[in-house]
């Protein structure tokens, strides 16, 4: 299973590839720094760099958060059910919860610091959706 | 004596012989109570000598006549007598062949020259009258013919004499001016005058009246003809008819003035009432025409008018005044003309007029009381009426105002023009409306007005008047302003609000999240792997971001509070930023940076020293963060003052620079960033800026070109 990270913050890329080796994940962690570094990486090779799982800072210098979601919006028929995002913010504004429930490929909003609970609680979600 | 001898010698007529020389031989007594010579004188010399010059040829030819065997009979000549006055002689002369001798006979005919030169000048004084007589006359004889005609017939009927005469008078008449003519003329042949008036088509003139007189010419009891005398009063009968029409046009007049009207003679006899004056005044043509006007209304009841009727008659000037009228329990406004003929009096019901004036003084009362201003204008807009409040507010008097258009003495460079451009439409639409609007005083002072207008309309609907009442909400609006303001900067607080909630939910919660992960992290992982030294490691670090957001916290809220506090003071711009310079020297000489100053030595700046070394060294700070790798970096600093006062900093770099258009409202805004390079910001410099030129008063703009450099320009009051 593929999985990207994509944040500005070593610190917290550094948390997430910790707590998805611990939950069995360590096949496929990527980490990037820049949404623009992702799309580039994606439009490499369409096919074999879609990534199951997706973890998306809001707050990114140049590209933020929802810069990067509305472009990946153009491709919805593409990476629905493919591609799992899920929103990773330090941020408890409300009005940021409330923005991500405009964007269908946005599976879950989680508060840092991501936990092992919200990645088995992840993969239980997929599976159903598999099985 | 014989018998005849003395017949001779007594006979008043003078006989005398006179043979074929022309000798008298014998001439009677008579001689001399003729002529005044004694017979002796005469006898013996030539007749011809005594024979008046002028008459001697008539006289020869007469006696050569004789001589020839004619017997003379009637003849006159006139004789000088032994006085030298002339005599007019009459003659009877037969020659006698057988005594060879001229008898003749002479009598004084002085008498009869004279009378028959009378009878002579009278003809033709008749003549001369008829003839020239300007009216129209004619002649005709017992059966109905034109004997004779005048001129001013013929000129009259375009006609010659020689085209009437003999002819009837029906030939230039009209047939039925000629029945006319006809019946008259028969009644004269009776002996009648008669008199007519004869119309008639004459060739130029149109229809002519005559007025025509005709009457029998009667000599010796006979009545001879008919003479008429046909006299044109065509003129007259025109200007009766005009005075006739003008009188029924006055009448008209009199009767259409919607006033009641009523004329008086000197001897204040009422000699004209009209309709009107009828219905008003209670008068009846019948009974009070020729009336005097005392009886019918006495003088002590009504003692007003006639102080003023008697003024009019006795100064010949007009009066106007105004009086109640008991009887109907009306006011009256009266004017009195008087002329030689007497005096016109016009009565006009008042009591609308009176009632609207009353109500107006009583409203112009309550106005005067009030504080507002209140204007009441003429249906153009031209001020009628203004009350103390008015001048109160706005400084200008009722004789400043009178005859004037409000706005153009009140309105002013701020006036809104929208606003005015409104109220003129909603005044031709005639509706109340109520507008604000920025007034002058007199004195220059701004005065923000609240109007009420009202149009005010006659019984015809015709607007005649606007009310307009002015309150000065002044105060009103300052509030305004001030809530403006308030509202302002109360946005900015809660601008500045959210701001600080962004901090605390990501900022701040962002280290604080990897701490609490770390922690967690620690617990599970060996002591001796690397992994533990590097999430400690990151631990360290994530709590020294804390610190910074929470120092950077405080920086900010000190710069907030100080708007309040600080001082202000002469700063010397150029020492300032020198002073930034020096805290930054370091960094500066490792990257070889050249900085350009443009600032005067001595240009001074009054403001918080402190708060000018802030923006200086954020500015400079952020240069060097953003510097090209490419290039050396290159600083320029200008200070200068503009000619309103206004100090201008333009802080500009060849660096890096931004998109302008991505970075829109967001260059400024705190813990925003540009820029990958984690490292070398955080998002607070510019923002900080921002604050203190804001908390001075100034504004900030921003220029950049990427890869070319940014301009900073901060414009300071």
């Amino acid at each position: 299973m593929k999985v990207y990270n994509i944040d500005d913050d070593q610190i917290s890329n550094f948390l997430n590839e910790r707590i998805l080796e611990e939950a069995g994940l360590a096949s496929d962690i990527r980490s990037f720094l820049s949404a623009e570094d992702v799309l580039a990486y994606m439009q490499q090779d369409c096919e074999e760099n879609l990534p199951d799982i997706i973890f998306l800072d809001l707050n990114m210098p140049m590209m933020n958060g929802w810069e990067f979601l509305d472009i990946l919006m153009q491709h919805k028929n593409v990476l629905k059910d493919k591609c799992h995002i899920y929103i990773l913010t330090s941020s408890l504004d409300i009005s940021d919860t409330a923005r991500s429930k405009e964007y269908d490929l946005v599976s879950g909003f989680i508060h840092k610091p991501l936990k092992l609970e919200d990645v088995q609680l992840i993969l239980s979600e997929i599976e159903d959706q598999a099985g | 004596m014989d018998i005849a001898a003395k017949i001779l010698k007594y006979s008043p007529d003078m006989y005398c012989c006179i043979n074929r020389q022309g000798y008298i031989v014998k001439v009677s007594d008579a001689c001399k109570n003729l002529l005044g010579y004694a017979p002796q004188e005469l006898e013996g010399k030539v007749y011809i000598d005594f024979v008046a010059p002028e008459s001697r040829k008539t006289s020869r030819l007469e006696a050569k006549k004789v001589l020839q065997g004619h017997q003379s009979n009637g003849f006159e000549n006139i004789y000088i007598c032994k006085n030298g006055n002339p005599v007019s002689l009459r003659w009877t002369a037969q020659w006698v062949e057988e005594e060879q001798l001229m008898f003749c006979s002479a009598r004084n005919a002085t008498a009869l020259v004279k009378a028959r030169q009378k009878a002579n000048d009278n003809y033709q004084r008749y003549r001369a009258l008829f003839d020239n007589n300007p009216d129209v006359v004619f002649l005709e004889d017992l059966n109905g013919k034109i004997t004779e005609v005048n001129h001013a017939f013929c000129n009259t009927f375009a006609l010659a004499k020689e085209e009437v005469i003999g002819k009837v008078a029906a030939t230039f008449l009209s047939p039925e001016m000629a029945v006319i003519n006809q019946k008259s003329f028969e009644a004269a042949l009776k002996g009648n005058t008669l008199r007519f008036d004869l119309c008639c088509q004459a060739t130029e003139k149109g229809l002519i009246t005559f007025d025509v007189v005709k009457f029998p010419v009667v000599a010796q009891g006979q009545i001879q003809g008919v003479q008429t005398i046909a006299k044109d009063i065509t003129p007259i009968v025109r200007s009766f008819e005009t005075i006739t029409k003008q009188a029924q046009k006055l009448n008209t007049i009199f009767e259409s003035i919607t006033d009641a009207l009523i004329m008086l003679d000197k001897d204040w006899k009422i000699v004209l009432i009209n309709s009107t004056a009828e219905s008003i005044l209670c008068l009846n043509r019948k009974a009070n025409l020729g009336k005097d006007i005392r009886e019918v209304y006495p003088p002590h009841k009504f003692e007003h008018f006639y102080s003023h009727y008697t003024y009019a008659m006795a100064t010949g000037k007009t009066v106007h005044f105004k009086a109640f009228f008991q009887e109907k329990s009306m006011w009256m406004e009266i004017k009195a003309f008087p002329s030689r003929e007497g005096l016109s009096i016009y009565f006009n019901d008042a009591t609308e007029k009176v009632k609207a004036q009353q109500e107006l003084e009583r409203l112009s009362l309550v106005a005067s009381r009030t504080d507002n201003g209140v204007v009441i204008t003429d249906a153009a807009g031209n001020t009628e009426w203004i009350n103390e409040g008015f001048t109160q507010l706005t400084g200008y008097t009722l004789p400043e105002m009178q005859g004037k258009k409000p706005g153009a003495l009140l309105q002013g460079p701020e006036t809104n023009k929208q606003t005015l451009k409104l109220i003129r439409k909603k005044l031709k639409q005639g509706i109340y409306f109520n507008s604000t609007l920025l007034n002058y005083t007199k004195a220059g002072q701004k005065v923000w007005i609240s109007m009420d207008i009202t149009p005010i309309r006659n019984e015809d609907e015709r607007i005649v008047q606007y009310v307009s009442i002015q309150r000065d909400i002044t105060y009103k609006k300052e509030a305004e302003e001030k809530q403006l303001q308030m509202t302002q900067d109360l946005y900015r607080q809660n601008r500045d609000l959210q701001q600080f909630t962004y901090i605390v939910s990501h900022n701040l919660r962002a280290p604080v999240a990897n701490a609490l992960g770390l922690s967690l992290y620690l617990n599970k992982v060996n002591k001796d792997s690397p992994t533990f030294d590097r999430a400690l490691t990151y631990l360290h670090k994530s709590i020294t971001q804390l610190d910074a957001v929470l120092k950077d916290i405080n920086t900010i809220l000190s710069v907030r509070e100080s708007q309040d506090v600080l001082t202000s003071e002469q700063v010397v711009l150029k020492d300032t930023f020198m002073q930034a310079c020096t805290h930054l020297q370091e960094v500066l000489q490792s990257c070889n940076a050249q900085i350009e100053v443009d600032i005067p030595d001595k240009l001074k700046f009054n403001a918080n020293h402190t708060s000018l070394f802030s923006i200086f060294y954020n500015l400079l700070s952020n240069a060097i963060k953003f510097r090209s790798e490419k290039r050396q970096l290159q600083v320029h600093v200008r200070v200068y003052k503009k000619p309103k006062g206004s100090t201008v900093i333009c802080f500009r770099d060849n660096g890096i620079g931004f998109d302008v258009v991505k970075a829109g409202n967001n260059v400024f805004k705190l813990y925003k960033k540009f820029h990958h390079e984690a490292t070398s910001g955080r998002g607070l410099g510019l923002f900080l800026v921002k604050t203190h030129v804001e908390v001075m008063g100034g504004s900030i703009d921003v220029k950049s070109q990427i890869n070319k450099g940014t301009e900073f320009l901060i414009y300071l009051p």
